[in-house]
């Protein structure tokens, strides 16, 4: 039984897990203090969390073993990250995106109707927009896939470059 | 990685026709550079860049067998390892590696400096694929044989490099190994921890793991392995009982450090010969004498050093003469009374300076002889012996 290489990126996506949760005990106390309580559509976190551990390993499996091959992807992560948070509607309302763009970028950038996706689910009591999600979560399959394949393929040169 | 050929039994090794390839391209960070490469390699045109480090090597190792891997620097010795560890992949070929493999390769594999030693044998453990508690039942035994009661709470980073060295081999060989991979590690630790480090390589070895020594202490791998494989140049040049390789390897150094005669310092050796004293091949206890015909451009007040050795450039024995050289031919003679050697091929290294502690003649091998005489007698099976001296005495018990 031989310990595989994805348990490298993979421990590091567990690492900002338990951040987030460290994280999460403050916002939990927040719903305790205004007397705010999510309902059952709190239940949608979880396929929306499964979608975007999926999206996250596929990206930290194809991202970690190229940036072996290629060091300069290190340094421009720093900058898709900025560019990605602008992209997604983490600090704007996905309404103000117009209707005609929803689509098109939920599938490109899947973040999109995720982080749309978890605000409605624990805060307004509702579900996610599932014309949004629904496209998202193949992209998400995708990707996962996609990542996998390139980190078997690749991974076999690392101690080569290295 | 393990394509089967057909089951193998736990702690086996069996290598066909393994190829690996490096590519030394001092751009490779540029993704245009590579998409350019990918092209020229689809295109089937540019191979110029690629080094092949391992030939065809084809080799089987059975359970149990302690194999030392010999060869000069740069020929394949390492990476074949790190290929049997699964660190990197063969290019062609195919290679099956069954059971559990305790490995020290390199000082800071497996091993993260920010960690204590203690956490750091169980990480080293669960990298194994062990559980905690097998971990934890040999974690007294690895602490005492590293000798690091006092540092296991120690990062590792305050490890000196010797500790770290005893903690990477106590982990790697207490840990029950099916394979054991050891690749030049007794160079760091003392005199006193290389032969513990020898004697648990023996131990391990009879309790039917599988060994692979990389060394060029040729006297450690005779001493631990009953096998040898000798690369050269990523070839396979030979694979066959432990004496008849490193025989033939031995000769094989001292072929290319034979280029090295005729080296010409301020006076030259014309001609050297090694004999019983009249033309014949020296015997085991009898007199030699070594003959050399010294050409010097002026006259010197000199010190000679003759040496003799089995092939490298470290010498068995060494006799110092001081004597003065004449302008033109000399002849210098040199007669040992006894020769303590066993049979087998010696060859005599000379070096000569003046007394002003000027160079002379560099050392370098001047002629061989082979001696007649009994078979070297053998040291118990996991102790070096350094240097193929043989003295005969008379026993008694009483």
């Amino acid at each position: 039984m031989k310990c595989g290489r994805e348990i490298f990126p993979i421990e590091q996506i567990g690492t900002s897990l338990f951040d987030m949760v460290l994280a999460g005990i403050p916002f939990g106390l927040l719903f305790v203090r205004y007397q705010y309580m999510p309902t059952s559509t709190i239940y949608w976190v979880i396929p929306l969390f499964a979608l975007q551990m999926a999206l996250t390993i596929g990206l930290g499996l194809a991202l970690s073993t190229l940036s072996v091959y290629f060091r300069d992807i290190r340094q421009v992560i720093g900058g898709i990250m900025t560019v990605g948070l602008f992209i997604s509607p983490v600090a704007y309302p996905l309404s103000s995106i117009p209707p005609s763009y929803r689509l098109p970028l939920s599938i490109v950038n899947p973040f999109v109707p995720l982080i749309d996706g978890y605000r409605p689910a624990i805060l307004f009591h509702q579900k996610p927009d599932l014309h949004l999600l629904g496209p998202a979560a193949v992209t998400c399959v995708v990707v996962m896939i996609v990542g996998y394949v390139v980190f078997r393929r690749t991974e076999i040169g690392i101690a080569d470059v290295a | 990685m393990s394509l089967d050929l057909g089951a193998l039994p736990e702690g086996a090794i069996r290598g066909d026709r393994l190829w690996k390839r490096f590519r030394d391209d001092d751009r490779r960070w540029k993704i245009g550079h590579q998409v350019k490469a990918k092209v020229d390699q689809w295109r089937h045109q540019d191979e110029s860049y690629w080094r092949y480090v391992l030939r065809d090597v084809s080799f089987e190792i059975a359970p149990g067998e302690s194999v030392g891997l010999v060869g000069p620097n740069g020929s394949g010795k390492s990476t074949l390892l790190k290929l049997l560890t699964g660190t990197m992949y063969p290019y062609a070929g195919t290679l099956a590696v069954e059971g559990r493999i305790g490995a020290l390769i390199n000082l800071s594999a497996g091993i993260v400096s920010d960690l204590t030693g203690k956490d750091n044998i169980f990480l080293y453990g669960s990298l194994l694929g062990l559980k905690r508690a097998e971990v934890a039942k040999k974690y007294d035994q690895i602490v005492e044989f590293a000798d690091l009661q006092e540092a296991v709470d120690r990062q590792i980073k305050f490890y000196s490099s010797g500790m770290q060295k005893r903690l990477g081999f106590s982990v790697a060989c207490h840990l029950d190994p099916a394979i054991l991979l050891i690749d030049e590690v007794l160079a760091v630790g003392d005199a006193t921890f290389q032969q513990r480090c020898l004697n648990r390589m023996q131990q391990v070895v009879e309790s039917g793991t599988t060994l692979v020594l990389v060394s060029h202490d040729l006297a450690a791998v005779e001493g631990t392995c009953n096998r040898c494989l000798w690369l050269n140049d990523g070839v396979l040049l030979a694979d066959g009982p432990i004496r008849d390789v490193l025989g033939i390897y031995r000769q094989w150094i001292e072929e290319v450090s034979e280029q090295l005669q005729g080296v010409k310092g301020e006076i030259e050796i014309l001609k050297a010969t090694a004999t019983d004293g009249d033309r014949g091949s020296p015997r085991s206890d009898e007199p030699m004498e070594v003959r050399l015909v010294v050409q010097s451009d002026r006259a010197y007040h000199t010190t000679f050093f003759l040496g003799v050795s089995e092939g490298p450039a470290t010498p068995i024995f060494v006799l110092r003469y001081n004597g003065h050289l004449e302008e033109g031919e000399n002849e210098v003679v040199c007669m040992m009374r006894h020769l303590p050697l066993p049979r087998g091929r010696f060859y005599v290294w000379v070096y000569a300076k003046d007394n002003r502690n000027k160079q002379l003649l560099p050392w370098h091998p001047a002629c061989f002889f082979d001696v007649i005489g009994n078979r070297l007698q053998r040291a118990p099976r996991g102790i070096i012996r350094l240097s193929s001296v043989q003295v005969t005495g008379d026993w008694t018990i009483s």
